[in-house]
Formats: structure tokens, sequence, C-alpha cells
């Protein structure tokens, strides 16, 4: 399956939703041999709890490969999985630079965020979507990485650093989600905490435009709680895109900073 | 508009093609994904690539290529000159520990590296205006050679101007050998970076040459040469090419990491990191004490000056910047800018002026559309002085920033003369 191929599985022309689908993981994918009939036997279950509803979107805040598992068990049950993950799985880049053998066979621990799974999980998931019938305004599943910062890990200069962060502009407004009919929203992650800081930039932006956030564990997904975002540090700040970058290396307290949306280009 | 009204309407130098059928489009945006590397073809609401072409007329992009390459050679001219004065430098709110590196003596530097900037240029009521040079790490590549080349497959009677990516990739390949390896450097983190790095890679590596994908901090230099020992890339890189912005590269990484980019790197860079000079928004403030004439310069920016020599900065014909600022971001243009934020920016303005420019505001002249007046603004690359491209850019609003969508420049084939 070509790379181009797996994209237009997970965001056909026909949806509402293919826009916001992130192709940096697809323009770098190689999907091998695949039982996709089988590996998709474990994932059934998974969202029993859900059905889709016109005014519910849902935020998968899982590991990689979980929640794209898991919006493929809602993908079978109506919902749009629309895939989010912008992070590149390692410093090659196979599908476009077929002879480059300058970089060695990368191993995991010389990646910051291993995306193996997730990238296998995403092409078994162009399999099986091609077999199933989903509508084209279906309500939207947006998948994340809830591992993209690579949390508690400390990264030196010897490993390749795909860690990424989800911002405002990589989902549509509350206006449009709101003239699209969706007034809930559904988090799901490990737990129900508080979301990550940068998809609380996302989330807060949401409740101020009139959505109702509500927030889920993995394990109970048909037992929402309805939560109210807090103010995420430097929401809405002049420099809150600018600055990105500049978190990625370990700040002297142990934590990130703010990071920048991009950086060159200018 | 009394430029124009010298002008006839079929006169007017830039004009906006019809819009693509979506269908159409839809597969462009496709290929244009996949074939060159645009990954961020979405930002928030509205799709990053626009369905109409901007057209030009053949002496119109001979006129911008000619600017552009004036404004290249006086700039360069400039930059020498500001290196040999560390006064100067420290006007240009460059930041002190790269000011340090910068005003060491020359010894064993290497003065063969490749130069790519690219000026943005705007149609005013005044003629043509440039807002400013990306003298440092110039984007939009992707754009520029690919969904240029793409939309000039739709369009009878128009062709692509000359691809940016092909016209650099052959830059570098004057100075790294066959089978020699190109470090491209940037935030691995940032895919918008990482796109522009792996197209120029594939370019690249079509012209016999390796290169891998690395952040400045993978970087280690060993007598001022480049050399990586990573774990997933070893060996001892030709040339390395650089889109982190190099005012952020102390933040990176250990100072023995970032310090050969401004000065001790006898490996060939693009840019090199004394690219700054030009970089800084404050550049014009320095003009009047350097001997370079920069006669093209004053003609097209617009009136640069420190915001501390301005009593009032809250006024409609004013244009508040970062002096190093990036993609539009934190711009202040009163009208323009949601009034909160221009209001955030004046505060930021008024606490440290030094790190900030105010520029006489021009008036854009807007083009009809499909989807209604839009301000376009065509970025023309050089690459070692001579033009190498343009870049279309077009936005609702005469400010392009985030918000602004890519647009194909395309031009009319009237000549079989291309511009070059």
């Amino acid at each position: 399956m070509k790379p181009e191929d797996v994209y237009l599985a997970w965001a056909p022309p026909d949806s509402i939703w293919s826009p916001w689908a992130v192709p940096v993981p697809f323009a770098q994918i190689v999907c091998g041999g695949l039982e996709a009939t089988q590996e998709m036997e474990s994932v059934k279950d998974l969202a029993a709890g859900l059905t889709p509803e016109p005014d519910l979107a849902v935020i998968l805040d899982l590991p990689g490969d979980q929640a794209v598992r898991l919006s493929l068990a809602l993908a079978s049950r109506g919902f749009r999985p629309v895939p989010l993950i912008d992070g590149s799985p390692g410093p090659q880049i196979p599908s476009i630079f077929p002879s480059l053998n300058i970089a060695r066979t990368t191993s995991a621990a010389a990646i910051a965020v291993d995306m193996r799974q997730t990238l296998r999980w995403l092409c078994i998931g162009a399999v099986q979507l091609a077999s199933v019938n989903i509508s084209a305004n279906a309500s939207p599943v947006f998948l994340l990485d809830a591992l993209r910062t690579g949390i508690g890990q400390n990264f030196g200069p010897e490993v390749f650093d795909n860690r990424w962060k989800t911002f405002p502009q990589d989902f549509p407004s509350a206006k449009f989600l709101l003239e699209h009919g969706i007034r809930r929203i559904l988090l799901i992650q490990d737990s129900v905490a508080s979301p990550a800081e940068d998809l609380a930039h996302v989330l807060l932006r949401w409740q101020q435009g009139g959505l109702a956030i509500f927030a889920a564990s993995v394990a109970a997904v048909d037992a929402p709680t309805l939560i109210t975002v807090r103010r995420p540090s430097q929401f809405g700040a002049l420099w809150y895109r600018a600055l990105a970058l500049l978190g990625l290396r370990r700040a002297s307290a142990g934590g990130f900073g703010a990071w920048p949306h991009s950086s060159g280009g200018g | 508009m009394r430029w124009l009204d010298r002008k006839t309407l079929t006169m007017v130098p830039i004009h906006a093609g019809a819009n693509l059928p979506i269908s159409e489009w839809s597969k462009l945006r496709l290929r244009a994904i996949f074939d060159y590397c645009k990954w961020d073809p979405q930002c928030g609401d509205h799709s990053v690539l626009g369905r109409f072409p901007l057209l030009l007329e053949f002496d119109i992009a001979v006129e911008l290529g000619h600017l552009a390459e004036c404004l290249t050679r006086e700039a360069l001219a400039a930059e020498d000159e500001i290196l040999s004065n560390t006064r100067l430098l420290r006007r240009l709110s460059i930041p002190k520990s790269i000011r340090e590196c910068l005003e060491k003596p020359e010894n064993g530097r290497r003065s063969d590296h490749v130069r790519v900037m690219r000026f943005d240029f705007h149609l005013t009521t005044c003629g043509w205006q440039i807002s400013e040079v990306n003298a440092d790490v110039p984007g939009g590549y992707v754009e520029a050679s690919g969904w240029n080349k793409l939309f000039a497959e739709q369009l009878q009677g128009y062709y692509a101007p000359v691809d940016p990516t092909a016209v650099y990739a052959d830059a570098i390949c004057g100075i790294v050998p066959h089978g020699g390896l190109v470090a491209l450097a940037h935030a691995t983190v940032y895919s918008e970076d990482r796109q522009v790095m792996a197209h120029l890679g594939r370019e690249l590596e079509s012209r016999g040459r390796k290169s891998c994908l690395v952040s400045p901090k993978n970087l280690d230099w060993s007598s001022g040469k480049a050399v990586l020992t990573t774990d997933f890339v070893t060996g001892g890189p030709a040339m390395v090419v650089r889109l982190s912005p190099a005012e952020w590269l102390p933040s990176m990484c250990e100072k023995s990491c970032w310090e050969p980019w401004f000065g001790e790197s006898v490996t060939a860079l693009s840019n090199p990191g004394k690219a700054l000079a030009l970089q800084s928004k404050r550049f014009p403030l320095v003009w009047n004490e350097l001997k370079t004439d920069l006669a093209t310069w004053r003609k097209l920016l617009p009136r640069t000056t420190c915001p501390s020599e301005i009593q009032n900065l809250d006024r409609d014909d004013l244009v508040l910047k970062p002096a190093f600022g990036r993609v539009g971001e934190n711009v202040a243009i009163r009208g323009l800018t949601a009034l909160l934020e221009h209001q955030e920016i004046l505060r930021s303005v008024r606490r440290d002026e030094l790190r900030w420019v105010a520029q006489e505001r021009f008036e854009v002249v807007p083009i009809p559309t499909e989807e209604g007046n839009m301000f376009p603004c065509i970025g023309v690359y050089t690459v070692n002085g001579k033009m190498a491209g343009l870049y279309g850019r077009a936005a609702r609003k005469a400010l392009i920033d985030q918000n602004a969508q890519d647009i194909a420049v395309l031009i009319r084939r009237e000549t079989k003369r291309r511009v070059q």
C-alpha cells in the first residue's frame, strides 16, 4: 500500500473532517504485509459504550497505537477517525529517500518517541477503513498520541528528537464545530485527569466558544464527567507559538517550557 | 491609489486567475503532500493552499528578480561593514552571546558559504515595496517549487517561475562533491521545518548527494569541522544547511555546538549565522552609519525607526515588528491586528523598545478573486545573489501571517525566455 493510499483511507475526500488529518506520519510511512482482519479481532469490543451522536466529537489522547486501535473500534460504530498525529517516526524517511543509507537502522532507544506500533496500526487501519461505511459528516474522533512529549525522559544530542505538541490551529475552531452541530466534546485519556497542557489550549478555546467538555477514562468510556478546563500557562500569550521550540531543551527545573509551532520558514 | 492612476487597468502587473474546480484542486493538494512534502496543508478552519494562481507578466517577473538581486548585493556589502563594527551589531539587538562570536577576528573562517535570501514584495499604491528580507532561514521552497509547478500544469499560456529548491540544490552541489553528505539541520520536532528539509533532501539525492535530517544539537564540531556522532547517523558532512533561526541556536544546545555557526566553521554552511545581521528588522537603523550605497533598499523599504524615537506608537500609519519576528508573528497594525493583541504588543514594545522597530505603513493594492479581495505578497528568492524563484501568498487582510494562503505564482508565456 502506498503512503497516499494509506492517507486517503484515513482522510477520504468525502469527509468534512478530512482536511484536518495531519499528513506527517503518512508521508513517512511504509506498510508491510498485514493480516488486518486477524489484528482487528483484538479491537472489536473496545468501544462498546460509545455510539455516535450528531452533537458529539471525541478526542483520544492515549498512547499512539492505543488511540489508533480505539479509533478503529469507534469507526466500526460509525465515527470518523481523524488522525492529528504530527510526529515523524524516525530520522530516515524510506518513502522519500529510497536510496538513502547514511543513517543506521534506528533502534527505539535512539528515538525520543517510539512510533512503530502507531504506524503499524495506521497501516492496519487503512485496510480496515476501506471496508467500513462512514457517513461524510459522521461524528469525528480526533486522534493524538499521549506520549508525544516523551514526558519524564532525558534526551541527549545522540537521540533523534521527534517529540511534538498539538496546537489550536491543528483543530477546527469552536465556530466550525458549532456550525456543524457539535455541542459536546468527549476527551478520552488513560484516566480522568486534567487535559495535557498543550491540549488545554485547544479545549479552553472550545469551552469559551460554548462547547461542553467531558472527560472519561479509557476503561469506562461510557461514564463521562463534565470538566472545566483551567487556563494553561501562556494561554493566548503573544509568544506562545514563537517560544515553543525553546522548551524542547529540558529546563533547569526539569520540566518543559513553551514551544513554538514552527521555527524557520519566515 | 496615486500610482495606479497612472496605469490603465490592463497594466495592473499582477492579477488572480480563476479558482480551480475543487476536485482538481484536491488532486493537486494530494500531490503537493506526497510529491513535494507539503505536510501542513490546513491551519485552523482554512486551507493553507489557495485555489487560484497569481498571474504575472514576464516583464514584472524580470523586474522583481532584478530588484531582489540589487537588494542582495547591497545587503551583503552592508553585512561586511556591520560585522567589522561591533558597535553597529549591538544596535541590531543581536543577543550578546552571539555578538561576542561575531566580534572575533575572522582567522580561518570559510567564505564560500551558500547564501539564500527571500525578499517579500508587495504591490502598494506607491508601486512595489518590500516589507522585509528573510536573510537567515527563509522557507516556502515547498510551495514556490511544488505548488507553482502543479498549478502550471493546469493553466495554458503560463509557466512556473524558476524552481528555488532546484537552484538551491545546484548551489549546494557546487560545493559538495558527488556522493558527499549534506546535513540538513532543523528543529526535528517541527514537521513544518522537517517538510522543507525532506523536500530539499530529495532534490539533493536526485543529484547524487547524500543527505541526513538532523537537529542542530546533533552536530559536533572538531577543529571547526562539523561531525555527526549520533545513534542514528555518523560521518562528516561536507556542508550543513540550517532551517533553525540563528538567534535560537544558543537555546538549543551547548556553546561548543552552536558557536561555529557564527565564525569558526570550516565546513560550508547555508546560511552562516552572520546572516542574522541582515535578518534583524533593525538593519535600517544603522544605514546612516554605513558607507555602502543602499539605494535600492532606501527606495523599496518603508522608513523604519526605533520605537524609542516615536512619541505616540498607537497610530494608524505605523507597523510595529519584533526585531526577530517570523512568519508575521506579533506584527501590530492598527485595524488589522486584533485589538487585544495590538494592545499587548504595544505594551511589549514600550517595555523593551530596543527589540522592536516601527515601520511606516504602506497601502497594499488588493486584487479581486473569486473569493473576494485578497492582498498578495510575492517572495523573491536569491541564491548566491541571483534570482532563484517566486513564492506567492495572499491574505484577506493586508498582513501576511499564519492565516495567509500559499498561492501559486505563474508567468504569462509570451516569450520563450525564462526568468533566470
